[in-house]
């Protein structure tokens, strides 16, 4: 009698404390917290949490694919991993998984192919929003870069205020406004001998860039 | 080129949600008399903080808060403490009018611990911290042990920098041409370490507008520095006066801080001469936190907390709706005019009702002190010496009261009691005397005493008093040498008992540094970390006796002792 009296409190308590059920429940996986973005709790994992988010990502269609793609620049965690699995999608025709191909890779590495790709596809694609997106990479993204290894990336960028392309000078330029507070009076409609003083100008920066590492 | 928001300025915007506030000094915004626009030792005073004077932002697991582990002037220094990993980093920041051209001088003094670990100091334009127009003019870092500047974009070695060392900065800044002079003076260093002109500001721009100063860990969350600024001054004319910082460009000995209570105390103890409040030196002492202070900035009220804390008249007649810390606050200030005045009994109803509104505030107990002193209500001190011991035993503002005390008490006959055959075999036989005769005077011996001579415990209270008032007066009175012998023999007598002999064999050394004898204040100050004297302080002084001696090295090795024997926060 006295047991059942037990059952039946318990059972009680529990109907009452719907909050206690719930904490009693199953924590939410990882695929949970992707489908609700829920990017506090994954924070809370911290690099645990990455080999799942790597593997929904390799085997997710599109739409999952850019949620973790955004998950994983938000994290901003260095993952050898993660970026061989975007840097499949480099060269993706789905605008936006490209995009957030893009702007997660520096934030999750600080590997020199990153910056080459991306300064691949800001002088070479054949689209101008993707070579637009790839120099907002360049310019916001590239979070774990040391100095030395920034040195490549304003090689790149001040090579590429030679290309013939104007908008390739455009969006070059403007990635180094953003990245140094400067343009060294570089300007897109300026005759070619103008710009090359200023490219000149550039490459003497860069020199002392160098010999300051 | 399509562009996205900068995320280092989202995160230094965010930031300001979670604003704090410290107790700081500042040449309020626009002051038209003054060269300075900014002026913070971190131990004058204390202002109410806003968005023309000075902010400091304290985020996530990081801090900033006054600090008296190390200091170049005064007794304070501001400690900043990053966390890596906490998703935020701590910031002190502080604005003044905004300048597109003329001369600005910067000077501040900066101590890193560890110097892998990286800092940032900044001056910045309306564009705020970043590489931009009107953004960052003057750019400072610390990583991977070097000092850098960035100049023309480009971060550029100045120094492989030393922990535990003070760096004196000074930068005379060209607005208009957007270029600056840098020199760095290393504390022990008589030649500048840097001594740079004519260099480019950070993203090379002439006349960007700077209108606030940044000191912070790291903006990539990965950084573990705690470090230290003292002495912060920045102005408009570069002829004016600044802090000095040559070699030997050392912080204030704990010694000079004894010397500056003995001239106070030559000042108090003349006839006739009022007794002032001790000063205020952390607002913690008057019951206030920072959430307080956050309370009192959203009820509009920091105006009238600055008045009353704000050294002068004033003080009584606070609004009835003032919350009771900051009413309490007022009825202290009244309470310290009446005691300038001569006027101690109605100060000690001012500080009894203080402490009776704000309980927690401990600088309440130590102005209650100076009233009874000046009522001559001796009685009522000694209670009260004894209940303010254990709070401010080792803080110079209690030396200087119970030298004051034995002052103006005169008779201190029983300050050599202890050293009678009689108080020998007293101290061998009674354990908590001991303790006592020591200079532990916690709540469990007393009970202890009474408990075994219900008659004499008063007794051994009187000679306790009467022995560490004599220390104290012999010491600010510059009879060091006599302080010194006692404090041996005090030591003595201890030891010949088997009872704790540290505190004595420390005082016995503070009086031997301040007679410089820096030989004899090395060793008694080894003798009484032996001997069971607190290890922190000991510590500390002895850093200083080092570096006396020229034992730089030496000092290095304690300073860092000391800094990993701090309690983990």
């Amino acid at each position: 009698m006295k047991r059942r009296q037990l059952l039946l409190l318990g059972l009680v308590l529990l109907l009452a404390a719907p909050g206690l059920l719930r904490a009693a429940g199953p924590r939410p996986s990882i695929a949970d917290l992707v489908a609700r973005n829920d990017l506090k709790a994954l924070e809370a994992l911290g690099p645990a949490s990455l080999p799942e988010l790597i593997r929904l990502y390799r085997t997710g269609g599109e739409e999952q694919k850019i949620r973790v793609a955004g998950i994983l620049n938000s994290l901003g965690m260095l993952s050898r991993e993660a970026e061989q699995a975007l840097l499949q999608d480099v060269h993706t025709q789905n605008v936006e998984l490209r995009v957030a191909v893009q702007y997660a890779l520096g934030r999750i590495s600080d590997d020199p192919q990153v910056v080459d790709t991306l300064l691949a596809i800001m002088r070479n694609d054949r689209s101008p929003i993707f070579r637009d997106k790839a120099a907002c990479a360049l310019s916001y993204d590239q979070t774990h870069l040391t100095a030395r290894q920034r040195l490549r990336l304003y090689e790149g960028l001040i090579d590429a205020l030679g290309d013939p392309k104007r908008q390739v000078q455009l969006i070059a330029v403007t990635a180094l406004q953003i990245l140094t507070g400067q343009d060294k009076g570089f300007r897109i409609s300026d005759p070619p001998e103008t710009k090359q003083k200023s490219m000149e100008a550039w490459r003497r920066w860069l020199a002392e860039y160098r010999a300051n590492l | 080129m399509a562009r996205r928001v900068s995320r280092q300025l989202v995160a230094a915007s965010l930031a300001a949600g979670t604003l704090a506030l410290l107790p700081l000094l500042a040449v309020p915004a626009g002051a038209a008399s003054s060269p300075f626009l900014v002026r913070y030792s971190f131990d004058d005073g204390v202002t109410a903080t806003g968005p023309d004077t000075f902010t400091v932002f304290r985020n996530a697991k990081g801090s900033v808060q006054l600090s008296t582990a190390f200091h170049v002037s005064g007794y304070r220094s501001l400690e900043i403490r990053d966390v890596a990993g906490d998703g935020n980093f701590p910031e002190l920041q502080g604005f003044f009018p905004e300048r597109r051209d003329g001369r600005l001088f910067l000077h501040f003094a900066l101590l890193t611990t560890d110097t892998s670990q990286e800092l940032n100091v900044a001056l910045a334009g309306p564009g705020w911290f970043g590489l931009r127009e009107d953004g960052i003019a003057l750019w400072l870092t610390v990583r991977d042990g070097w000092l850098r500047h960035i100049s023309d974009s480009i971060p550029k070695r100045l120094l492989r920098i030393k922990p535990f060392t003070w760096y004196g900065v000074d930068v005379d800044y060209d607005v208009a041409r957007g270029r600056y002079d840098l020199r760095i003076a290393e504390e022990g260093n008589a030649t500048p370490v840097v001594s740079l002109k004519d260099q480019p500001n950070a993203s090379a721009q002439p006349g960007a507008a700077v209108n606030v100063f940044s000191f912070i860990g790291d903006l990539q969350d990965r950084s573990n520095v705690v470090y230290y600024v003292d002495d912060v001054v920045l102005g408009s004319d570069p002829d004016v006066p600044r802090p000095s910082f040559v070699a030997p460009g050392r912080r204030k000995f704990f010694v000079d801080v004894f010397a500056e209570q003995a001239s106070l105390f030559q000042r108090l103890r003349k006839p006739g001469s009022p007794t002032s409040c001790p000063p205020l030196l952390d607002l913690g002492e008057v019951g206030l936190s920072p959430r307080d202070l956050l309370e009192a900035r959203g009820a509009d009220r920091l105006d009238a907390l600055e008045a009353l804390l704000t050294p002068g008249p004033g003080g009584a007649g606070a609004d009835p709706s003032t919350p009771a810390k900051l009413r309490a606050v007022g009825l202290w200030k009244s309470g310290c005019g009446a005691l300038e005045a001569g006027r101690a009994g109605e100060a000690l109803a001012a500080f009894e009702a203080a402490s009776r509104q704000s309980p927690e505030a401990p600088l309440y107990g130590l102005s209650r002190l100076l009233a009874l002193t000046s009522l001559q209500r001796w009685q009522e001190v000694d209670d009260l010496l004894v209940t303010l011991h254990a709070r401010w035993r080792d803080d110079p503002r209690y030396a200087l009261a119970s030298a004051l005390i034995a002052a103006r008490r005169g008779d201190l006959g029983e300050a050599r009691a202890w050293l009678d055959p009689a108080a020998t075999e007293a101290l061998r036989r009674e354990p908590p005397l001991n303790r006592l005769a020591g200079g532990d005077w916690g709540e469990d011996v007393f009970l202890a005493l009474r408990a075994g001579d219900p008659e004499g415990w008063k007794h051994w209270r009187a000679l306790s008093l009467a022995s560490e008032q004599h220390f104290h007066l012999a010491l600010l009175d510059g009879r060091t040498a006599e302080a010194r012998d006692y404090a041996l023999q005090m030591a003595a007598r201890l030891a010949a008992v088997g009872a704790p002999a540290g505190t004595w064999l420390e005082r016995a050394g503070d009086a031997a540094f301040a007679r410089r004898d820096l030989a004899e204040a090395r060793q008694l100050y080894g003798q009484a970390r032996l001997g069971g004297a607190p290890e922190r302080s000991i510590l500390l002084k002895l850093a200083d006796v080092h570096y006396l001696l020229g034992n730089l090295a030496g000092e290095k090795a304690l300073r860092e002792t000391f800094y990993g024997s701090l309690d983990p926060r």
